[in-house]
């Protein structure tokens, strides 16, 4: 009865270790604009308020929006999705995922833009080849973020800067 | 015939028994059996040196002088920490200067659990820092009332913060 015991207690610790181990389906990972972070040379224009992240400068600037908290390092994304905040309507926001993995291998996704209008809350939304690796599995992942190009203010619109208000990504693994 | 059912049923009792102890022996001697892994992305740590530092495709780089960063560490769903092991990837192409990481919890109350420092090693390219027992914060036994976590790191031109992992006993 011992050693029945013994065993059982062994199989249900596999089982536990098995269910802690393994990834959940599809997740969904939500991560807000204040994330972002200015490349070099812009952080004087970064305006971070309750609407996200804002580069209220005269010129387009570069900013980086970290992809964090994965519990693997293998990431297979079926979507993904970019809130922005478009205000002008001379200049757009454009924003590209990539991964970088372990030893060095970059793969990039294709931008995609707001839209040459300023038409306010506008979701780019990321499928397929839009995804790195065309959104099969890359292994060994050590880096992943968006970088987006946010415009300036404009002539046309002086004063009103877009801005990046959030973040989703759609993961096989979690 | 009922000697045989007896038989079956006690060799089956083994077998079970066999696969269990197998089972627990595996996880006992494999590491972080019931450690939850977490990635982040070297363009997630940030610097009060603002006008020093870039970020790029390969993570955050010094621009030119040496710079303190902070990596920060979220996303966990308890308050109690139990850190077994942590890695930090960096590329170091500086001969003259190394990268240094140590991590660090602080509690609610303000209590600093500061680890041991781990240092890249000349112009060695991509390598891992790794960080286990006495070099984890409070040498990785459970902090109760964790509200912060990050890795500070000292680097230089020509070194960037790649990544990091930290393993956690709990969620």
């Amino acid at each position: 009865m011992k050693i029945m015991t013994t065993g059982l207690l062994g199989i249900a610790l596999l089982l536990l270790g098995v269910s802690a181990g393994s990834a959940d389906a599809n997740t969904n990972r939500r991560f807000p604009g204040q994330n972002c972070q200015p490349d070099y040379g812009a952080y004087s224009t970064v305006d971070l308020h309750s609407d996200g992240y804002t580069s209220k400068s005269s010129s387009s600037k570069l900013a980086w929006c970290p992809i964090t908290g994965y519990r693997t390092n293998t990431v297979d994304y079926d979507a993904a999705y970019f809130y922005v905040y478009d205000a002008i309507s001379d200049g757009e926001v454009s924003c590209q995922m990539f991964v970088k993995t372990l030893t060095g291998t970059s793969y990039a996704g294709v931008s995609e833009t707001s839209g040459l209008s300023n038409t306010g809350r506008i979701t780019m939304i990321f499928t397929g080849s839009e995804l790195p690796n065309n959104g099969a599995a890359v292994y060994s992942v050590v880096g992943n973020s968006f970088y987006c190009t946010v415009p300036g203010d404009s002539p046309a619109n002086p004063g009103a800067y877009s801005n990046l208000r959030g973040y989703v990504t759609n993961t096989v693994y979690n | 015939m009922e000697e045989n059912t007896m038989n079956r049923t006690r060799s089956a009792k083994h077998v079970v028994a066999l696969m269990g102890f197998v089972a627990a022996i595996g996880i006992w001697l494999t590491p972080n059996a019931f450690a939850y892994d977490r990635y982040y992305t070297g363009q997630a740590c940030r610097s009060d040196n603002y006008s020093l530092y870039n970020f790029h495709s390969d993570g955050m780089t010094s621009v030119s002088e040496a710079i303190d960063a902070h990596c920060p560490i979220g996303g966990h769903q308890d308050l109690t920490v139990d850190w077994s092991e942590a890695v930090v990837w960096v590329s170091d192409t500086n001969s003259l200067y190394d990268a240094s990481c140590s991590m660090v919890t602080i509690t609610f109350t303000g209590t600093v659990h500061a680890g041991i420092a781990e240092s890249s090693s000349g112009n060695s390219g991509r390598q891992p820092l790794l960080f286990t027992g006495s070099e984890l914060p409070r040498s990785g036994t459970p902090i109760d009332n964790a509200i912060q976590s990050y890795f500070d790191c000292t680097i230089k031109a020509g070194i960037n913060i790649r990544g990091y992992r930290v393993s956690n006993s709990n969620l």
